[in-house]
């Protein structure tokens, strides 16, 4: 073990795993609260599986660089005695060989640190072992760890931790800075597949979890390795400069510089200027589509995401028992389309769908919603999934247009004052409401609400209701709702009875 | 006279920070045995030291190494894989052993990881440590740390020594115990020694090197700077006084009378 880490030693190694790995563990870790409806607040209860992408890459590989820096400090600074840059031997030993370790130390760390989400997803979507998407992570700290190895040896001194601290920082964030403008507005989560980008750029992995319809490019992931073993050579060879240069002065330091950071940079602007893209989106497909019986709902998936249609629709179903049955058949209905496989590949096409495809949606009519189903992805906020199919299905079966003006002003109103002001109040609760119920059902937990901004006796009224209680107020007042014909002192009299 | 199988040669070396001249035309040769390095702080020691060491390029002469012109690339990497070199100040991996640091110190040098356990022991004897090798690095005192920096330098057994203030933080035991083995070693290897301990010199050094203002003040024997020494001055050794004359007689001391004065 010792002569398989050397210069590492084993006790700053495993200081080194354990750092790596302690962030994303304790992501995956949070994910095992997934359909616990006793979850502490700190678990999270959402049906997704959700590894914080960003930072674990900031952590991991500022960590990972760090580290690098401080073994080269230790082991081949000109004041370290064990392998200083005045030695003879072979310097591809002296050097590629700790890159080498470093290298598969710091990723394999990232691996043992996914694990826990990767068995939980696994679990929870049934799905194969991510294998790309874990070797496209696996790549970055490797990578990380090769570029603090030779600051270290070029500065060989402590203080070569301060640009191993920065450096990943500003690799981390600069990414996403770059690949923030390329992310497309709308209703689809586009999940940066199409940057060229992708590839080059350290926080750009892949999920691990199973996004049906998207798989991993294998040449994306493969570029991804050529970049690393570039960066590798790199760093080699600019330690190797280091030790082969006169000093002192500060002009020796600049062909080593000048490979460590231009070299890679090359590298990943060719990866990224003809790289692959990093998602391979499927061929048009035939989805799977299921109706509620009686009710113009639908849910649509790719042929792979079978399992995430009976969730979808029992949330539907739910949300659509706050409704009176005549004036939800009434509705053209709404059509859930989940994922990123619905996404056209070229302007001027609806959907990514065979023809037959086409014509089934067209047969099931009512408004189509894409809702991102991604598996593992940055927490965008509760529920946040669904969240805009609760607004459509709102949109879809009441029709309050009295109360536009009033929904503009519910979170300034001091009092309800009018029927237009209390249909707006029902109407910014509705939403939360349908869903802390459909969650109940489907074994989550409470949420906080989005209630307006008055206050008094109808408002107080409302907002004490339990949902049980809002639910059955708006299945008994919808028509008045939606008319605006309900008085605060109505809803005193209603409300009020039951309290 | 004595005369010695020549390994390093310097001829004609001077080197410059910037403006300030740290070496001026220096030309020494050294062959096997104990040389020493005296000079007060600014003297041009380390300087000197690097450039024996291939780390610093010389302004202008010419270094050779057991043959090699360290002025090549192919010179200078010849000459590195036969030098050993302590710098006053060093770091060890404080986490590891220091049997893996001794032992890895030898694999850096290229000896395979089989031959450098032996290598490793025979260090850490050499300098009396073979019992703490399994010690980690942090739980050595200051000594202990020294002589461990000492079996890193000396483990590929190189032709050329060069050792800054090797003995400094030793006990007078641990002194002595260094002392013997760089008398020993210097039998058949170049040993290049600088401290300010001149009584270390004295016990072992078969030449002496004075440097001031990096110029040389003296090349000879030890017994050569007891012999400057003043009879009255009772306070100092023989080499300690000759040696404080060297520096006043050549102007880079004041004299006695005119510290009085």
């Amino acid at each position: 073990m010792a002569r398989l880490l050397n210069p590492l030693s084993p006790l700053s190694s495993l200081v080194f795993f354990l750092s790596m790995m302690a962030y994303p563990a304790a992501l995956s870790v949070r994910n095992y609260g997934v359909g616990r409806s006793d979850a502490s607040p700190w678990v999270l209860t959402d049906a997704a599986l959700q590894l914080d992408l960003t930072w674990m890459h900031l952590m991991t590989d500022v960590i990972a660089c760090m580290f690098g820096a401080w073994s080269a400090w230790k082991a081949c600074s000109p004041r370290s005695m064990v392998a200083p840059p005045w030695i003879g031997g072979s310097a591809v030993r002296r050097y590629g060989v700790p890159v080498l370790k470093g290298a598969a130390l710091g990723s394999l760390a990232y691996a043992a640190g996914c694990l826990p989400a990767i068995v939980q997803t696994l679990r929870f979507t049934g799905g194969s072992v991510p294998v790309g998407a874990l070797l496209m992570g696996m790549a970055v700290p490797a990578a990380m760890f090769a570029l603090g190895y030779a600051l270290g040896a070029i500065m060989g001194s402590r203080w070569s931790l301060v640009p191993a601290t920065l450096l990943p920082a500003a690799l981390c964030w600069g990414s996403v800075f770059l690949l923030m403008p390329r992310t497309p507005k709308g209703d689809v989560f586009p999940r940066a597949w199409g940057s060229p980008l992708a590839a080059a750029m350290p926080v750009m992995d892949t999920g691990i979890g199973a996004e049906p319809g998207l798989s991993i490019n294998p040449s994306a992931v493969t570029a991804r390795w050529v970049l690393v073993v570039v960066v590798l050579a790199a760093s080699t060879a600019a330690c190797i400069l280091t030790a082969h240069r006169w000093r002192p002065g500060l002009s020796w330091i600049v062909a080593p510089l000048a490979v460590l950071l231009l070299v890679p940079t090359a590298a990943g602007g060719l990866v990224a200027m003809s790289g692959p893209a990093e998602w391979r989106r499927s061929a048009p497909f035939t989805p799977v589509c299921k109706s509620i019986d009686g009710v113009p709902l639908s849910v649509c998936a790719h042929p792979d995401d079978g399992a995430h249609l009976r969730r979808y629709m029992r949330y539907m179903r739910s949300a659509a028992s706050w409704f009176p049955k005549d004036s939800v058949e009434d509705s053209s209905g709404l059509v859930l389309l989940l994922g990123n496989a619905f996404t056209p590949t070229t302007h001027g096409q609806a959907w990514n769908l065979t023809d037959q495809g086409l014509t089934e949606l067209q047969h099931l009519g009512g408004k189509k919603i894409q809702v991102m189903t991604d598996t593992v992805t940055e927490r965008t906020g509760r529920y946040s999934d669904l969240a805009d199919v609760t607004q459509a299905i709102v949109k879809e079966f009441v029709h309050a247009d009295c109360a536009a003006t009033a929904l503009e002003n519910v979170y300034k109103q001091r009092t309800l004052d009018d029927g237009a002001s209390v249909s707006a109040f029902v109407l910014e609760q509705l939403p939360q409401r349908m869903s802390e119920t459909a969650y109940e059902a489907l074994g989550g937990g409470n949420g906080s609400s989005g209630m307006g901004s008055a206050r008094g006796p109808a408002a107080d009224l409302l907002n004490d209701a339990t949902d049980e209680e809002f639910h059955a107020y708006v299945r008994r007042n919808l028509s008045e709702i939606e008319r605006c014909a309900v008085t605060p002192s109505n809803v005193i009299d209603d409300l009020g009875k039951s309290h | 006279m004595v005369t010695y199988q020549v390994d390093v040669s310097l001829s004609h070396v001077s080197f410059s920070y910037g403006r300030k001249q740290a070496l001026s035309d220096v030309s020494l040769n050294f062959g096997n045995g104990v040389f020493g390095l005296l000079g007060p702080n600014g003297a041009g020691k380390t300087t000197l030291m690097n450039i024996v060491t291939t780390l610093s390029r010389p302004s202008s002469g010419s270094v050779r190494i057991a043959g090699a012109n360290v002025l090549t690339n192919s010179g200078r990497r010849r000459a590195r894989s036969r030098i050993g070199y302590l710098p006053q100040s060093f770091e060890l991996m404080n986490a590891s052993s220091l049997l893996r640091n001794v032992r890895y110190a030898a694999w850096a040098r290229g000896l395979s990881w089989k031959a450098s356990c032996d290598a490793a022991v025979w260090a850490l004897e050499q300098v009396g440590l073979s019992e703490e090798s399994r010690h980690q690095v942090r739980s050595l005192s200051g000594g202990m740390r020294q002589r461990a920096g000492i079996a890193c330098a000396i483990v590929a057994r190189p032709d050329v020594l060069v050792l800054d203030e090797p003995t400094v933080g030793l006990d007078p035991v641990q002194r002595i115990e260094v002392r013997r083995f760089l008398d020993a070693y210097a039998d058949s290897h170049t040993v290049l020694v600088s401290t300010h301990l001149v009584e270390d010199l004295a016990a072992i050094a078969d030449r002496v090197l004075v440097l001031n203002n990096g110029r040389l003040l003296l090349d000879g024997h030890m017994d050569d700077l007891a012999a400057l020494a003043n009879p009255e001055d009772s306070m100092a050794s023989p080499w300690e006084s000759g040696y404080r004359q060297l520096l006043t007689r050549t102007g880079h001391l004041p004299s006695d009378q005119d510290e009085v004065s």
